[in-house]
C-alpha cells in the first residue's frame, strides 16, 4: 500500500543519496585525483599505514599552528582515457574521471536535498505513519485516501524533477546545464545568480537546475501538506472505540506532532520558494540587495535588478523550515524507538505522560528556534539573545524523553532481538548528535565553529547514526507485520555491527577537523589550508575509506530486505509479544486493516502487569485497564 | 499489501459497511466531520504560506528607501473589488443555507451569483494589472538630472530621489511608441497634484502631445512630453513585478491571491453544476451540504485574505 511505496521509494533515495556523497567523499580526500576501480582498491589498501603514521600528528595540531604557513598547490589533475566514471558522469563533469568544482558542488546541493526531504522525511513520516498510524488506532484505513495518493504521487514526480535537473542540458554560454549548485538550503543571492539566469530569456530560465529545484520544492512541500492534514484528521476522528487520547502509543503522538510541523513549518518555506523563483524567472528583487556586484558587474545595471532586496528575508522564511524539519527527521523515530524500547525491555515507558508533554513541547519550541542557524548573519545580539535561550531551552523536553528511555531500559530483562540492537544503539548515537549541538546554541563558539566540519559532523550525528540508525531498527520491527516473514537475524546481525562501527568511523572524526577550522564546502576538502589544518587533513582519507565500507555493511540489509519478503521465516501475527493494536489483526493486514471490531480497554505498554497470565497485556483483550488503580477506580 | 484497494473512492459503498466512518456525521466526541476538520488543518497552512509573504512584506517595507502609498494604486478598485467579495460570501452562505433548506434551485442560483461575483473580482483585477504594465516609471542618474529638472518642475512632476541607487525616479507614461533605435524617450510625467489642484489651464498640452492613456495619478492638465537621453537613465520599464520591491511583492500575493479565486471558481464550477451536485444529493443530502461548507470555508478565508490585502496595499 501506500507506507509500502513511500517506504520503497525512500530508501532508494537513501541510496542514491549516499552514492553522490561517496562520490564527493572521493573529491575530498583525493583531490584533482581520477577516480577508477583501480584507484580506489589502491587507497583502501594503503590506507591503514597511514592512519597509524598520522595519529600522532592530529593530536599535535590541535595545540598550536605552524607560523610559516603557505598556501599549498593542490597536485594538477592526472586525467585517464576513458574511465568509467567519465563514462557515467560525462565528460563536462568528470573529464578523465576528475570531478570538477562544479559537479561537486550539484552533488552536494542535491545530497543534503535528497537526504531531508526525499529520503528521510517520507521514510519515517510517510512510510511508517501510513502504514503503522492507521493499525496503532484501530482505524480501517487513513483519512482521506485519495488525497494520501495524490501526495505520494507529487512526491514522486518532484523526486523525479530534482534529479532530471541533473541532466539539463548546457551549450556552453549562455545556459549553464546540470543541477542546482547552491546547498541544501539555496541562500540568495548566489542560488538567484547561478546556474546562470543572467542572459538568458524568462521561459529559459525556467529550465535550469536551480529552478528544478525550487519547483521540485513546491511540489514536495504540497506533498507534505497534504499527508499532513491526512495524518491530523486520522488520528483526530478514526480512533476506534476506547483509544483515547492517554491510550495512544508514543509514536502516534510522536506522528502527530510532526504532521503539525509540517502543516505549519513548511508554507514559509513555498513562500521563499515561490519568492526566489520570482527573482530567477521575472527578474524580482526580493532576495536582491542594493549594490550587488557579480563577476565585477554591478548586477542592478546589466540585469535589470532593481535591488532593494533582502538576502536574510530568505534565510528567515528558509529556516523557520528549516529547524522544525530538523523535529520532523527526528520524531517519528524517536516515536518507533520507543515502540521498540517497550516491546523489548518488557516494561511499561516510564513516564509516558512526561514524554507525551515533551513532545508537544517541543514541537512548540521548534518555531521559536530558527534564528540560531543565523547567528553570523549581522542581525544584532539581542536577537541572537532571544535565539540562545529558546535554543537552550528546547533541549530539555529533548533530554526529558531520552531519560524516560534510559530510565524504562533501567532493571528490565531486556531482550537484544535486531530491531532492540538498533533502538538501544540509537540513544547514545543521538545523544552525541544532540550534546554536540549545545556549543552551537551559543552565538560565541559559532563565530568560530560555523561552517566547519563541527557542524557537519554535528547533525549528521543526529540525522545518520542517530534517526536512520533507529529507521532501521523500525523496518525490523514491523517487518513482520506488513509482510508476515521475519527479517534474517543473522545477516541483522551482519548489518548492524559494521554499521554502527563505521559510522563512527565517518562522523567521528569530523569533530575534530570542524575543531580545528576545515571549512565545509571545500571540493578539494581544504587541501590548500593543509599545513594550516595540521594533521587533519588526513582524517579525509579515514572517512572516504569508512564510507565505502559502510555502503558494503549495506548489501546484507538490502539483500535481507528483499530475500526475506519471499523466502524469510513465517511468523505469528505477534512475533515480538506486543500489546499494540497492530498486532492484533493478520499480517499482512487485509482491505480495511482489521478482521474484527476494535475495542481498546486500556493504555500502550501494558508489559509485564502483575496477575497477568502472560507478560503482555494487549489493548485489545477485554478485562480491566491497571491504570485504574491509580485513580482510585480499581 | 499485494494488491492496492480498489474501493478508495467508494468507501461508502463498502460491503461491510463504512471503512471510513464520520463523512457525513460527525464525530460525537470532537464534532467534527472529517472533511471540515481536513479544511480547517489546510486553511491553517494557507494561513501560514500567506503569513510568510506578509512577513516577506513588512520586511521589504522596513528596508526600502521609499514605499509607493496609495499613490500608484487606485483605491476605488479595490474597495469594489473588497465589496463584491464580501457580497459572494454572503451568497456561498445562502446556497449552504439552501441545501440545508433542500431548496436545490435556490441552491444553484446562489452557487452561479458566487461565481459571477469571482469573475468580477478578477475582472477589476486584469483591469488593475492593464493599467501597471502600460504606466512607467524612470531612474534619471543622478549628475545628469539637472539637465531635466526644470522640465519636470514646470511639469509639476513627482521626483523621488534614491540614494542607495544615486538616482531620480519620476513616473508616468511613454509618448508614442517605446522605439529602442531612438537615443531618446519622451516621456509624459504624473503630475504631482498636491500643490496646485485638477485640471486648471495654467500649462495647456503642446498640440502634438495627444493626452495619456488614464493610469495610477490622472492625467490633471499637463502632459507634455519629455525628451530624456538614454544615456541619461539608470533603467526604466513599466510596472512589472522586477520594477520595484514594492510591485514585486505586490504581483506577488495579488497574483497568488487571484490563483485561488481561480482555484475557486473551478470547485465552485463544479458544485454548481449537476454532475458535482445532483448524484450525492440524491444520495444523502446532508453529505452535499458538508461538502459546501468546507467549499465556503475555504471561499471565505480567500475573500479574508482579501481583506487584509486591501489595506495593506491600497491604504497602509
Amino acid at each position: 500500500m501506500i507506507g509500502i511505496q513511500y517506504l520503497i521509494t525512500s530508501l532508494t533515495f537513501l541510496l542514491l543519496g549516499f552514492l553522490m556523497v561517496l562520490l564527493m567523499r572521493w573529491s575530498i580526500a583525493y583531490p584533482n585525483q581520477p577516480l577508477t576501480a583501480a584507484a580506489v582498491v589502491s587507497k583502501i589498501t594503503e590506507a591503514p599505514a597511514g592512519y597509524a603514521h598520522r595519529l600522532g600528528e592530529n593530536v599535535k595540531a590541535l595545540f598550536g599552528y605552524p607560523h610559516d604557513f603557505k598556501l599549498k598547490e593542490t597536485p594538477p589533475p592526472k586525467p585517464e582515457q576513458g574511465t568509467l566514471a567519465e563514462f557515467l558522469f560525462t565528460k563536462h563533469n568528470m573529464p578523465g574521471g576528475v570531478m570538477q568544482p562544479s559537479f561537486y558542488n550539484q552533488l552536494g546541493a542535491m545530497h543534503g536535498t535528497i537526504m531531508v526531504f526525499l529520503a528521510v522525511v517520507p521514510l519515517g513520516f510517510a512510510a511508517f505513519g501510513n502504514f503503522v498510524v492507521p493499525l496503532q488506532i484501530g482505524a480501517g484505513d487513513m483519512c482521506f485516501p485519495r488525497l494520501n495518493m495524490a501526495s505520494f504521487h507529487l512526491f514522486f514526480w518532484g523526486g523525479v524533477m530534482m534529479l532530471a535537473s541533473f541532466a539539463i542540458p548546457g551549450d556552453g554560454g549562455i545556459i549553464e546545464g546540470g543541477g542546482p549548485q547552491s546547498g541544501w538550503t539555496s541562500y540568495p543571492p548566489l542560488s538567484i545568480l547561478s546556474n546562470p539566469a543572467i542572459k538568458n530569456t524568462i521561459l529559459l530560465n525556467l529550465f535550469t537546475g536551480q529552478s528544478f529545484w525550487l519547483m521540485s520544492m513546491v511540489l514536495l512541500i504540497t506533498s507534505s501538506l497534504l499527508g499532513s492534514v491526512n495524518f491530523i484528521a486520522t488520528i483526530v476522528q478514526l480512533r476506534a472505540p476506547g483509544m483515547t487520547w492517554m491510550r495512544m502509543p508514543f509514536f502516534v503522538w510522536a506522528q502527530l506532532v510532526t504532521a503539525f510541523l509540517l502543516l505549519l513549518a513548511f508554507p514559509p518555506l513555498e513562500a521563499a520558494g515561490i519568492l526566489q523563483l520570482m527573482d530567477r524567472v521575472a527578474h524580482t528583487s526580493f532576495f536582491m540587495p542594493d549594490g550587488l556586484v557579480w563577476e565585477n558587474v554591478p548586477v542592478a545595471a546589466s540585469m535589470g535588478y532593481s535591488g532593494g532586496g533582502s538576502p536574510l528575508l530568505y534565510q528567515h522564511l528558509f529556516w523557520f523550515l528549516g529547524h522544525p524539519e530538523v523535529y520532523v527527521l527526528i520524531l517519528p523515530t524517536i516515536g518507533a524507538v520507543t515502540e521498540i524500547i517497550a516491546t523489548n525491555a518488557r516494561k511499561p515507558i516510564w513516564g509516558l505522560n512526561t514524554m507525551v508533554v515533551s513532545v508537544w513541547v517541543l514541537g512548540f519550541l521548534s518555531f521559536v528556534v530558527w534564528a540560531h542557524h543565523m547567528y553570523l548573519t549581522g542581525m544584532g545580539t539581542k536577537v541572537a539573545a532571544f535565539f540562545q535561550t529558546t535554543t537552550i531551552i528546547i533541549s530539555i523536553p529533548s533530554v526529558l524523553i531520552l531519560t524516560a528511555l534510559l530510565i524504562t531500559l533501567w532493571g528490565a530483562s531486556i531482550r537484544f532481538t535486531v530491531p532492540m540492537l538498533f533502538a538501544t544503539a540509537f540513544i547514545p548515537l543521538f545523544g552525541i548528535g544532540g550534546l554536540t549541538g549545545i556549543p552551537l546554541a551559543f552565538s560565541a563558539p559559532v563565530l568560530y565553529l560555523h561552517d566547519t566540519y563541527y557542524v557537519i559532523g554535528h547533525f549528521h550525528y543526529v540525522v545518520a547514526p542517530g534517526v536512520i540508525t533507529g529507521a532501521f531498527g523500525a523496518i525490523y520491527h514491523w517487518y513482520p507485520k506488513a509482510t508476515g516473514r521475519k527479517m534474517s537475524d543473522f545477516l541483522g546481525h551482519v548489518h548492524f555491527w559494521p554499521t554502527i562501527l563505521l559510522m563512527n568511523c565517518v562522523f567521528m572524526p569530523m569533530f575534530l577537523q570542524g575543531m580545528s577550522g576545515m571549512h565545509r564546502r571545500g571540493y578539494d576538502g581544504g587541501a590548500a589550508y593543509g599545513e594550516l589544518l595540521g594533521g587533519v587533513l588526513y582524517w579525509h582519507q579515514f572517512i572516504t575509506v569508512s564510507a565505502f565500507f559502510l555502503l558494503l555493511a549495506q548489501i546484507p540489509f538490502i539483500f535481507n530486505f528483499f530475500y526475506s519478503a519471499w523466502f524469510g521465516e513465517k511468523v505469528s501475527t505477534n512475533p515480538w509479544h506486543c500489546t499494540t493494536l497492530e498486532w492484533d489483526t493478520p499480517s499482512p493486514p487485509p482491505h480495511g486493516n482489521f478482521t474484527k471490531p476494535i475495542q481498546v480497554y486500556r493504555g500502550p505498554y501494558e508489559y509485564s502487569v502483575p496477575g497477568h497470565p502472560t507478560d503482555y497485556f494487549p489493548q485489545t483483550e477485554p478485562g480491566y485497564d491497571p491504570a485504574d488503580k491509580f485513580k482510585g477506580k480499581h | 499489501m499485494a494488491t492496492p484497494s480498489p474501493s478508495h473512492g467508494h468507501v461508502e459503498e463498502h460491503p461491510h459497511g463504512e471503512l471510513i466512518p464520520y463523512i457525513v456525521k460527525s464525530r460525537p466526541d470532537t464534532g467534527l466531520y472529517n472533511g471540515k476538520l481536513g479544511i480547517w488543518l489546510f486553511l491553517a497552512s494557507e494561513v501560514m504560506l500567506f503569513g510568510g509573504l506578509f512577513s516577506a512584506y513588512i520586511f521589504l517595507r522596513l528596508g526600502a528607501e521609499h514605499w509607493p502609498y496609495h499613490d500608484v494604486l487606485q483605491i476605488w478598485p479595490g474597495l469594489v473589488n473588497t465589496a463584491v467579495l464580501i457580497f459572494s460570501s454572503i451568497t456561498m452562505v445562502l446556497s449552504w443555507a439552501a441545501v440545508k433548506r433542500r431548496k436545490m434551485g435556490e441552491y444553484y442560483m446562489w452557487m452561479w451569483i458566487t461565481i459571477g461575483c469571482a469573475f468580477i473580482f478578477l475582472g477589476i483585477k486584469t483591469y488593475e494589472y492593464y493599467g501597471k504594465f502600460t504606466h512607467y516609471g524612470v531612474h534619471i542618474k543622478h549628475a545628469s538630472f539637472a539637465k531635466y529638472k526644470g522640465a519636470l518642475e514646470h511639469e509639476h512632476a513627482k521626483v523621488k530621489e534614491w540614494v542607495s541607487s544615486a538616482s531620480f525616479e519620476i513616473t508616468g507614461h511613454i509618448h508614442g511608441v517605446d522605439d529602442p533605435n531612438k537615443s531618446y524617450i519622451e516621456f509624459v510625467t504624473d503630475p504631482d497634484t498636491g500643490g496646485h489642484g485638477h485640471g486648471h489651464a495654467a500649462h495647456p498640452p503642446a498640440a502634438d502631445a495627444h493626452a495619456p492613456a488614464k493610469g495610477g495619478g490622472g492625467a490633471g492638465g499637463h502632459g507634455n512630453a519629455i525628451k530624456i537621453e538614454r544615456s541619461d537613465i539608470l533603467r526604466y520599464g513599466v510596472f512589472y513585478p522586477k520594477y520595484n520591491t514594492f510591485f514585486a511583492i505586490y504581483f506577488v500575493i495579488t497574483g497568488l491571491h487571484a490563483l485561488h479565486i481561480i482555484g475557486g471558481i473551478c470547485v465552485l464550477t463544479f458544485f454548481a453544476l449537476p454532475i458535482g451536485s445532483a448524484a450525492i444529493y440524491k444520495e444523502n443530502p446532508e453529505w452535499l451540504a458538508n461538502r459546501i461548507e468546507t467549499t465556503g470555508l475555504f471561499w471565505h478565508f480567500v475573500d479574508l485574505v482579501w481583506i487584509f490585502l486591501f489595506p495593506v496595499f491600497y491604504l497602509l
